[in-house]
C-alpha cells in the first residue's frame, strides 16, 4: 500500500435539499453580498462562478480560499456541495469535520436569507462524503476500510449526540471513493 | 518530463522561501501552463468599493502583483485537439480533484481548468504526463498549442491529412532551444485545405496549408506557408512566405522562422512583440530572405525527417466495425441533432459527430461518460475543436442512433453545433484578469435567446456565426465571425457602463482570412436586442440567398449602424439601473476592479465630446478601408482620418487638465506626451503603454499610410487608442472619487 488515508486533505461533501424552484441566478447576488461582507466565519470569500449553463453541474459556486460551495446537481440531485480546496495541517478526520462545519454554516445562512425564505431546506440527516483524492484514498475496498472510521470520527466530532451510519456509495470504480452518512439528527440546524 | 516537473516543484518551494525572484517564477510557472486568474492581485471590487482579499499568506507572491494563495488557471495542451479516452479520463480526474469539476475547451483546442491551487500543480502535471499530456509551454513566451483542423483525415475538401504533420511540429518544437527566447507567444496552425475555415491558418503566427504539386509525374505533398497573422488588438492577416514548401522542409523552415523571430522580434514592448509586427516592419520579402539565410546556416538535424516519418506511422486511426446492430429507437431530438451535429465523412460508412458544449464546458462526470462512449464506438478518435466543442470521428453509420442515445443519457446531445446558436466565448470577466465585460454571461444569454427562437434550424439564419470576447485581445476570435463582439467600457454621466464593441463582416472561409471591422459600442444589456435586429434586417434584406458577410458589404456598415443607433443609447441610471450591472453579475459595474463612487450631476464633459468625435472619425475611416471599391487615394485618406481620431481622443484627455488645450496635431501630440505619457497617467497598470505607440507611429507618419494594409491597421490602432483613452478617462474619474470629473468647465447635458 503506497498511500495513507491520513494524507487525505481534499474532501467533497454534499447535503441534499428538494429542488428550490427558483432560478440558479437567484444565488448570484446573495453570494456577491456575502463576499462584500465577508459574511462567513473562518472563510476568505472572493469569487462567484457560474456553471448554470452546464447540465448536472456545480451550478452557481461561491469560491472561498478554503473551500468552494456550489448549488450542485452533478449527481442529478440538488444540494449544497462543499469542496475543500487547500491543504491543512490536521488529519483527514479534521478536514472532513471542518468542511462539514463550513457547509452547515453556508446551508443555514442560505436558508435564512430573506430572498430564499421557505424555498430551501437542507436535509441535515444525510451527508454524502467524497474523498476527492484518488492518490490518498483509492476507490477500492481497502480504501473504504480506511476511510470509514475517519468519516465516523469526523461526524461524531460535529454531531456529538449522533451515532452515524456510514455506508459505501456504490459507484463507477473510476469515480471517487464516497460514503453515504446518515445522522440521527433531523431537526438540528446548527450543531 | 518527470525531472522538469520535479524541478518546477523545487522552484515553487524556493519561491515560497523568497529565494527566486517573483518575475522569474512567474515565467517559470507560465511555461508550465499555470496562469493567473482574476482577483489574484488580492483585490476585488464588491459593487461599491475595492476590498483587499485577506489571503492567509498575504504578500507572498507567485509573480508581480499575484498572490501566491490566489487560485489560478491551468492550461493544458492538446496538440491538434487529438485526445484518447485514457487522456480524457485523466483530465476528468484532475478537473475534479484540483479544479471544480469543469473542463473548459478553448478556441485553440486546449483544455483549461480554473481555480487551481499552485501547490497542486506538480502532482497534476505528473498525472497528466503519465497519460502523455503536457502543459509545457502552454502559456508564456513560447510555442503554444499547435492547432489543426478537427476534420483532418475525414474531410471532403482536404488535400491530405495534416494530423501527422501537426504532431511532428508539436513534438519537434516542444522545448526546442530555438523557441525559448521569444518576446511573445507564437501560435501555429495546420489546415488541410485553403477554402474552409476549420484550420484558421491565416490568423496565426505561422500557418501551414496543405498543398500538392506534381513532380516527375508524382504528387508531392507540401504546404503553403503563411506567417505573421494574428488577431488580438491589432489583427493581421498572415502573409504568404512560400507558395509551396515540400513536407520534408516543414521542420527546418519552422526552426528558421523561430530563429529569425527570436533574434529580431521586439522584446521590450509586449504590444509590438508578436511576429506579425516583425513581418509588417520588415516586409514579407525581407522576412523571407532572412528565413532563407537562416535555413542555409542551420545544422542538419536528423529529426527533421524522422519526426515526420514517425508521426505518420503513429497516426493510423482505427476504423471501427459497427458496435451495435440496427433497431435502436432514438431518444427525443434525434432528427434535429442529425441535421446540425453530424458530418458525413469522406469515408462513406462513417460520420463524425460534434458534441456541442455550452460555452465550451463539460463536467468531469460527463467526460467520464464520454470515455465509455468512445471506447464503445470510436476508440480514441476524439478531437477538441476551435469552436469549443468535441468531435467524435469514425462513428459507424449503423451506430448513430445508439450513440445518440448514449450521448443523450450523458446530457451531451445538444443540437445546433456549428450553427448560429453555437456562440463561442472566451472566459472574460468570469476568470480572466484582462476581461472588461462578461463575455460568458452575454454568450449564455445569446445562446438561450437564439435557441428559444429555434434559429439553429432556420434555413436563412442558421449559418450566421457569432463570437464574443471579453476584451480586445480576441481570445473569443470575434474578428472572424459574421457578428463579433468584444468587451469595452464607457462612461455615462457619473457611471461606467459595460459595453461590447460590435464588429460585422468577418468570415471563417479562406482559413479565417477576412476580419470584421468595428461598427460601434453597444451597451451589454442591449446586445441580445441588437443581434435580433441585425438578424431581422438580414432576413428582410438579403438578396438571392446571399450570406451574411456579402449582405453587410452590400448594404454598408454606415446604413446598418444607422439602424442600430437607438440601441447604442444608455438610459440614465435612474431610468434603468440594470444597464449599469454586467450579465450574470450583481455588482454595479466597474473596470479593473477599481472602486467607483458617485459624482454629482449628469454632465457631458469636453472630454466626452472629444472622445465621441474621435469615435465618429474612426468609424468613417473604417467604412473606407472596408469598402472594396474604394480607390487607393480614398483608402490612404482613411489613415489620415484614423490619425485625426487619435488626435481628438488625446485632445479629449488634455481637456481634463485644460479646457482651452490647443487642438493642432503637433501641439496635441507634444502636450499629450508630456502630460500623459511622461507622467504615466495614460498607462494601464497591468498592460503598460500598449496603445501609445500607435499614436506615436501615426504621428510620425503624419497620418499617411503606404498601402491598404497599413491604412487598415491604422484604423484598428486608432480604435484601440480611443478605447484606451476611454479607460484612462475612467481612471481619472475614479482618482477624483467619482464618475466624470467634477470640472468647472463641464457642460450640462443637452438632455
Amino acid at each position: 500500500m503506497d498511500w495513507t488515508i491520513e494524507g487525505l486533505q481534499r474532501i467533497c461533501l454534499k447535503m441534499y435539499a428538494p429542488e428550490p424552484g427558483i432560478g440558479d441566478q437567484a444565488f448570484v447576488p446573495i453570494f456577491h453580498e456575502w463576499i462584500r461582507d465577508q459574511a462567513l466565519e473562518n472563510l476568505v470569500l472572493f469569487d462567484v462562478a457560474d456553471y448554470a449553463h452546464v447540465p448536472e453541474s456545480p451550478g452557481i459556486v461561491l469560491v472561498t480560499h478554503e473551500a468552494s460551495f456550489s448549488l450542485d446537481r452533478s449527481d442529478g440531485l440538488f444540494g449544497l456541495m462543499a469542496q475543500r480546496r487547500v491543504h491543512g495541517s490536521g488529519e483527514a478526520a479534521d478536514m472532513i469535520a471542518t468542511t462539514l462545519r463550513h457547509a452547515l454554516q453556508v446551508a443555514a445562512k442560505l436558508e435564512d436569507d430573506h430572498r430564499l425564505t421557505g424555498k430551501l431546506a437542507f436535509d441535515r440527516s444525510r451527508v454524502m462524503i467524497e474523498a476527492n483524492d484518488r492518490l490518498h484514498a483509492p476507490n477500492t475496498d481497502e480504501g473504504y476500510r480506511a476511510l470509514e472510521p475517519v468519516v465516523s470520527t469526523a461526524i461524531r466530532a460535529v454531531f456529538s449526540d449522533s451515532t452515524p451510519r456510514v455506508t459505501r456509495v456504490t459507484n463507477d470504480p473510476r469515480d471517487r471513493l464516497a460514503a453515504d452518512v446518515r445522522v440521527g439528527v433531523t431537526a438540528t440546524r446548527a450543531p | 518530463m518527470a525531472a522538469e516537473i520535479d524541478e518546477f516543484e523545487a522552484q515553487m518551494q524556493l519561491r515560497k522561501q523568497l529565494k527566486i525572484d517573483e518575475k522569474v517564477f512567474a515565467e517559470l510557472r507560465l511555461r508550465r501552463g499555470a496562469y493567473g486568474q482574476r482577483y489574484d492581485n488580492g483585490h476585488r471590487y464588491d459593487g461599491s468599493r475595492t476590498q483587499e482579499i485577506p489571503f492567509p499568506r498575504r504578500g507572498l507572491t507567485k509573480g508581480p502583483d499575484t498572490e501566491f494563495d490566489a487560485p489560478g488557471m491551468q492550461r493544458i495542451k492538446i496538440p491538434f485537439g487529438k485526445m484518447s479516452a485514457e487522456q480524457l479520463e485523466v483530465l476528468a480526474d484532475c478537473a475534479e480533484e484540483y479544479s471544480n469539476g469543469i473542463l473548459h475547451i478553448t478556441t485553440r483546442q486546449d483544455v483549461q481548468l480554473h481555480f487551481v491551487d499552485i501547490e497542486d500543480t506538480p502532482d497534476m502535471h505528473r498525472r497528466l504526463g503519465a497519460a502523455g499530456i503536457t502543459t509545457r509551454e502552454a502559456c508564456g513566451n513560447s510555442v503554444r498549442n499547435v492547432t489543426g483542423c478537427p476534420l483532418a483525415g475525414i474531410c471532403h475538401t482536404e488535400l491530405f491529412d495534416i494530423s501527422p504533420y501537426a504532431r511532428a511540429e508539436h513534438l519537434f518544437l516542444l522545448g526546442h532551444p530555438d523557441v525559448q527566447d521569444f518576446g511573445r507567444k507564437f501560435k501555429i496552425a495546420f489546415s488541410g485545405c485553403s477554402g474552409e475555415g476549420c484550420g484558421r491558418a491565416m490568423m496565426h503566427d505561422l500557418g501551414f496549408v496543405a498543398a500538392t504539386r506534381v513532380v516527375d509525374g508524382r504528387d508531392e505533398r507540401g504546404f503553403r506557408v503563411v506567417v505573421g497573422g494574428g488577431l488580438g488588438p491589432v489583427p493581421h492577416v498572415a502573409k504568404e512566405l512560400y507558395d509551396f514548401m515540400p513536407e520534408a522542409r516543414m521542420l527546418p523552415v519552422s526552426q528558421a522562422i523561430a530563429r529569425v523571430y527570436a533574434r529580431l522580434g521586439e522584446k521590450r514592448n509586449r504590444a509590438k512583440a508578436r511576429v506579425k509586427f516583425l513581418v509588417a516592419k520588415l516586409g514579407i520579402d525581407e522576412f523571407r530572405r532572412l528565413v532563407d539565410v537562416e535555413l542555409e546556416a542551420l545544422e542538419p538535424d536528423a529529426r527533421w525527417q524522422q519526426w515526420v516519418d514517425d508521426a505518420e506511422q503513429s497516426h493510423r486511426e482505427w476504423k471501427p466495425a459497427p458496435a451495435t446492430s440496427d433497431g435502436a429507437r432514438p431518444a427525443p431530438g434525434f432528427e434535429e441533432w442529425t441535421q446540425t451535429n453530424v458530418y458525413d465523412q469522406r469515408q462513406p460508412e462513417f460520420v463524425a459527430v460534434t458534441i456541442n458544449l455550452p460555452l465550451g464546458d463539460l463536467t468531469s462526470r460527463q467526460a467520464r461518460h464520454l470515455t465509455d462512449i468512445m471506447r464503445r464506438y470510436v476508440s480514441d478518435a476524439l478531437r477538441t475543436t476551435v469552436d469549443q466543442n468535441l468531435l467524435l470521428r469514425w462513428v459507424h453509420r449503423q451506430d448513430l442512433v445508439s450513440l445518440y442515445n448514449d450521448l443523450y443519457d450523458a446530457k451531451l446531445a445538444l443540437s445546433g453545433a456549428g450553427t448560429i446558436t453555437d456562440v463561442t466565448s472566451c472566459p472574460g470577466t468570469d476568470t480572466c484578469k484582462l476581461g472588461i465585460s462578461s463575455s460568458r454571461g452575454l454568450t449564455a444569454e445569446l445562446r438561450a435567446g437564439l435557441e428559444a427562437r429555434n434559429l439553429q434550424l432556420d434555413a436563412t439564419l442558421k449559418d450566421v456565426t457569432i463570437k464574443v470576447s471579453g476584451c480586445n485581445n480576441s481570445c473569443g476570435q470575434h474578428h472572424i465571425a459574421d457578428i463579433g463582439f468584444y468587451g469595452s467600457s464607457r462612461n455615462v454621466g457619473s457611471y461606467k457602463v459595460p459595453h461590447f464593441l460590435l464588429l460585422l463582416g468577418g468570415a471563417l472561409e479562406d482559413n479565417a482570412g477576412n476580419y470584421g471591422l468595428a461598427i460601434g459600442a453597444i451597451p451589454s444589456k442591449r446586445v441580445p436586442e441588437t443581434v435580433d435586429r441585425l438578424l431581422d434586417l438580414y432576413s428582410a434584406e438579403r438578396e438571392n440567398g446571399e450570406a451574411f458577410r456579402p449582405w453587410v458589404m452590400r448594404v454598408g456598415k454606415k446604413t446598418i449602424k444607422g439602424k442600430l443607433q437607438d440601441l447604442m443609447v444608455v438610459p440614465s441610471y435612474e431610468q434603468d439601473d440594470s444597464f449599469y450591472v454586467d450579465w450574470h453579475d450583481a455588482r454595479e459595474y466597474s473596470i479593473g476592479d477599481i472602486g467607483v463612487g458617485e459624482c454629482a450631476g449628469e454632465v457631458i464633459t469636453l472630454t466626452e465630446f472629444s472622445l465621441a468625435s474621435a469615435e465618429s472619425k474612426v468609424f468613417d475611416a473604417s467604412l473606407i478601408v472596408d469598402d472594396p471599391t474604394a480607390t487607393r487615394e480614398r483608402v490612404l485618406e482613411s489613415s489620415a482620418l484614423a490619425y485625426r481620431a487619435m488626435v481628438l481622443a488625446a485632445l479629449g484627455l488634455l481637456k481634463t487638465k485644460n479646457p482651452d488645450a490647443r487642438s493642432d496635431p503637433e501641439t496635441v501630440f507634444s502636450d499629450f506626451e508630456r502630460q500623459f505619457i511622461d507622467t504615466r497617467l495614460f498607462f494601464e497598470r497591468y498592460i503598460g503603454n500598449s496603445e501609445w505607440p500607435y499614436f506615436q507611429a501615426a504621428h510620425e507618419a503624419g497620418g499617411i499610410a503606404r498601402d491598404r494594409d497599413e491604412a487598415r491597421r491604422r484604423v484598428e490602432e486608432a480604435q484601440l487608442f480611443i478605447d484606451a483613452s476611454h479607460a484612462c478617462y475612467t481612471r481619472l474619474c475614479q482618482a477624483q472619487g467619482g464618475g466624470s470629473p467634477v470640472l468647472p468647465w463641464a457642460l450640462a447635458s443637452p438632455n
